[in-house]
């Protein structure tokens, strides 16, 4: 082939180009650190990163809502947990409201007492958590449990959010869905078994309050047999809380095993992250030194090929 | 025999035809840097010999004469260049145009689109947890605010840079236009030249050259053209894909409103594919409509969701994102036929949060319906965070993304495969272009190598050129001698 001096000036153009421009590449990598700058660096690898990217900030949405319901059941347990000390108490006292010994007097203050705990377990029934009422369901932005009607300091009946409200509306009530993986939600609203059950297993609503009234009516009426007679429905009422307490044990044990789940899978997506997205330093450093070195070359060739030709020999 | 004068003119004419390669050597070198500029040489010819000075055969040569002055060039070669240049420049222009149309959206980034979304779906994940906090609606309304904004500005951005495409296109067809009219009035003087008999070398070389730069516009057939009886005439017809450009009557205007769908080759070829209606993903439309039809398929199935929901006050979700319509009011969606929704106006152009929850965030509707307002219930909200993962099936018609049980897409989905689709665009043009620009660097060499000028050479010429001419002026003075020796010696 005849070779020009056009030709080799324009290979030597050619191949200074290519090398900066694959210099440049390295550089690219190395000074933001990423692999991928734009899709068409790894159109593949460039809808994985996306999707992995996505996948972290959905299982840190996970995690935060995993930790909220986390401290949502522990709330609610806390103040379940005073409930406990509070039938205790009551059961106590209609022990004792039960036995020949008791004075109509005795029963008296016993009733007093049982009133003053009827108003701590509605106390307990509107905690709140975060601004929110966390035994109310769905229904969690007013105190759930009013004091309806009191006579002469004796709470007569508690309502439940409305006086027009039925037993049709408990389940759609206590709904509060969160979700904690993909298509797992947990129900985190707490209290509709304990609140809302009849020592009889039926549900009522305010059945544990009803039962406790009708305690202190007992009481206050002097009626032995009767108190006597409802220590097997305390019994029950304390059965119904601690089987509530269990199921929201249950779903804090379900949120634990989530939390450790998604941390570990979030864990391995910034890996994958890191892999598809972070630039390969050992690689790029080498590459970057490789093309230097032949860029080096090429210039110096260059220079070298460019000096002489015929006419410097000719005299 | 011929006398001793006879002598002295075939050293003149040698002399002559000597010169003229020099100076053809020194226009070839002076010409050593003219882009297109191909070598010429001179073709001696030995001169009509003289009959019967000799006896016993033989005729006795006369000299040199200079035969032509031609261009070294191979027509073929040209034709290669100028295919191939066409294909790179095609792809030159997809692939700058696509490479703008992946920086517009922007990934992978921390701002992007993909974020966004999962910003959107996450923030109705945090009102399901928290579904009276009136600071968690007011997120959620910002993130949806964002999206609807990233929406819009993706498709502002699209729009103007397919609108930078007609100009483009119109400036291109101008450069063709003027293009054709110089070789046009090329092809005349060459004729004119031709016709005497010589070879305009230099014209030709300069036409050439113009359709070099032609064929990187748009893909060209050059042909010789031929008078009536079949012979050449040294002008060439060239056709624009199928659109006569240039024949024997001249040059014909092109517009950029003719139907150029001829055109594939050249940057003209590039902007046309990249002009396209959006069947093919080198088009700029391609990704205005799957945006669109993103955008409008988020915005149908929250506001499907949403309608189903209460909101704080107890009423009815209202459309969660609207579609400004041109009267400044949003589109009554209720009277959109989904099945052409860009019929009714809709695009990601015009998506908006309803401005009646963007006022008042207690209207956005997290929990079921029913008798009882319940501000805890979140329902309606992780209905709606959990369009983020549902399986959809896409509908090429509508542009549609919609829910259904084993579809083939997410939105997410969706969006990421539109960008490896235009990530595939611009690294295959890109691609393509590394190997038709090898392509072209081999051919242009090919016919460097033929056509070019070697400054080794054209000295070895030189030295050649510069001792032929010393021996004939040697000859002349020995004739000179010769003719010293008659004349004066036979004087005494």
């Amino acid at each position: 082939m005849r070779v020009t001096n056009q030709m080799i000036a324009r290979n030597m153009i050619n191949n200074i180009n290519t090398s900066t421009r694959k210099i440049q590449e390295y550089q690219d990598q190395l000074s933001s650190a990423k692999r991928i700058n734009r899709p068409s660096d790894d159109p593949v690898g460039t809808a994985r990163l996306l999707s992995t990217k996505s996948a972290i900030k959905e299982q840190e949405q996970y995690r935060s809502n995993i930790e909220n319901a986390a401290s949502w059941l522990d709330n609610a347990d806390g103040a379940l947990d005073s409930a406990t000390s509070i039938l205790q108490r009551c059961r106590e006292l209609a022990v004792a409201g039960s036995t020949a010994t008791a004075t109509d007097e005795t029963m008296q203050s016993m009733a007093d007492e049982v009133n003053e705990m009827i108003a701590q377990l509605v106390q307990l029934g509107n905690t709140e958590y975060a601004g929110r009422y966390v035994f109310g369901g769905g229904k969690s932005g007013q105190p759930p449990f009013t004091v309806a009607s009191q006579v002469d300091g004796r709470i007569e009946t508690v309502q439940f959010v409305s006086a027009a409200y039925d037993t049709t509306l408990l389940d759609s009530t206590y709904q509060q869905n969160v979700e904690i993986a993909e298509g797992v939600t947990v129900n985190i609203a707490a209290g509709e078994k304990f609140f809302h059950t009849a020592a009889d297993g039926t549900v009522a609503i305010n059945g544990v309050f009803n039962e406790l009234i009708q305690l202190r009516q007992n009481l206050d009426s002097g009626d032995q047999e009767a108190v006597s007679d409802q220590l097997d429905s305390l019994d029950k009422i304390s059965d119904n809380l601690l089987s509530e307490r269990a199921v929201l044990g249950a779903k804090t044990n379900r949120l634990e095993t989530a939390l450790d789940r998604a941390e570990a899978y979030q864990l391995q997506l910034s890996e994958l992250e890191s892999r598809l997205e972070d630039t390969d330093y050992a690689e790029a450093t080498i590459g970057l030194s490789t093309q230097q070195t032949v860029y080096e070359s090429t210039l110096a060739v260059s220079a070298k090929i460019m000096q002489t030709n015929l006419i410097d020999f000719l005299k | 025999m011929s006398g001793l004068f006879f002598g002295l003119n075939i050293s003149l004419k040698g002399m002559m035809a000597q010169q003229t390669g020099l100076e053809t050597t020194a226009h070839n070198i002076a010409n050593v840097n003219t882009e297109g500029y191909s070598r010429q040489r001179v073709n001696l010819e030995a001169s009509q010999p003289i009959s019967g000075l000799v006896t016993g055969g033989g005729q006795l040569g006369s000299g040199v004469d200079v035969g032509s002055i031609t261009r070294i060039r191979q027509q073929y070669l040209d034709t290669e260049v100028r295919t191939e240049t066409s294909a790179l420049e095609c792809q030159t222009a997809i692939a700058g145009t696509m490479d703008l149309v992946q920086t517009v959206f922007m990934e992978p980034s921390d701002n992007g689109l993909n974020a966004q979304l999962e910003d959107f779906w996450n923030e109705w994940q945090e009102l399901a947890a928290d579904p009276s906090s009136t600071p968690v609606r007011t997120a959620l309304k910002e993130a949806s605010t964002a999206l609807a904004d990233t929406f819009r500005q993706i498709n502002q951005q699209l729009t103007e840079v397919q609108a930078g495409l007609q100009t483009q296109i119109d400036d291109t067809v101008g450069g063709i236009n003027q293009l054709a009219a110089a070789i046009a009035d090329l092809n005349k003087q060459i004729i004119k030249v031709k016709i005497t008999g010589e070879n305009p070398n230099d014209l030709m070389d300069k036409r050439d050259l113009l359709l070099d730069q032609l064929a990187a516009l748009g893909n060209i057939t050059v042909t010789n053209s031929q008078d009536g009886s079949g012979n050449y005439t040294g002008g060439v017809d060239i056709k624009l894909g199928d659109l006569t450009l240039v024949d024997a009557s001249g040059a014909t205007v092109i517009s950029s409103e003719d139907d150029l769908s001829s055109v594939t080759g050249g940057s003209l070829g590039g902007l046309q594919s990249l002009a396209g209606d959006g069947t093919s993903n080198d088009s700029v439309q391609y990704y205005i409509d799957r945006l669109n039809g993103l955008a409008l398929s988020i915005a149908r199935s929250v506001n499907e969701i949403h309608a189903t929901g209460a909101d704080l006050n107890g009423d009815a979700g209202a459309e969660y994102f609207v579609f400004t319509g041109g009267d400044g009011n949003p589109i009554d969606l209720s009277s959109v036929d989904w099945s052409d929704p860009a019929a009714s106006g809709l695009s990601a152009a015009n998506m908006a949060v309803n401005p009646d929850i963007d006022a008042d965030v207690t209207k956005i509707a997290a929990a079921v319906s029913g008798s009882l307002v319940l501000e805890g219930n979140g329902d309606i909200a992780l209905q709606i965070a959990g369009l983020g993962d549902a399986p959809m099936v896409y509908d090429a018609a509508s542009g549609l993304l919609t829910s259904q049980d084993g579809g083939n897409y997410t939105i997410a989905s969706f969006y990421q495969n539109l960008i490896t689709d235009m990530g595939s665009t611009v690294s295959s043009a890109e691609r393509r272009i590394d190997n038709l620009q090898a392509l072209v660097d081999q051919v242009k060499n090919q016919r460097e190598s033929i056509m070019g000028v070697s400054l080794d050479e054209e000295s070895a010429h030189m030295i050649q050129y510069q001792h032929a001419y010393e021996a004939c002026a040697k000859v002349i003075s020995i004739i000179d001698e010769m003719l010293d020796t008659l004349i004066n010696g036979m004087k005494a």
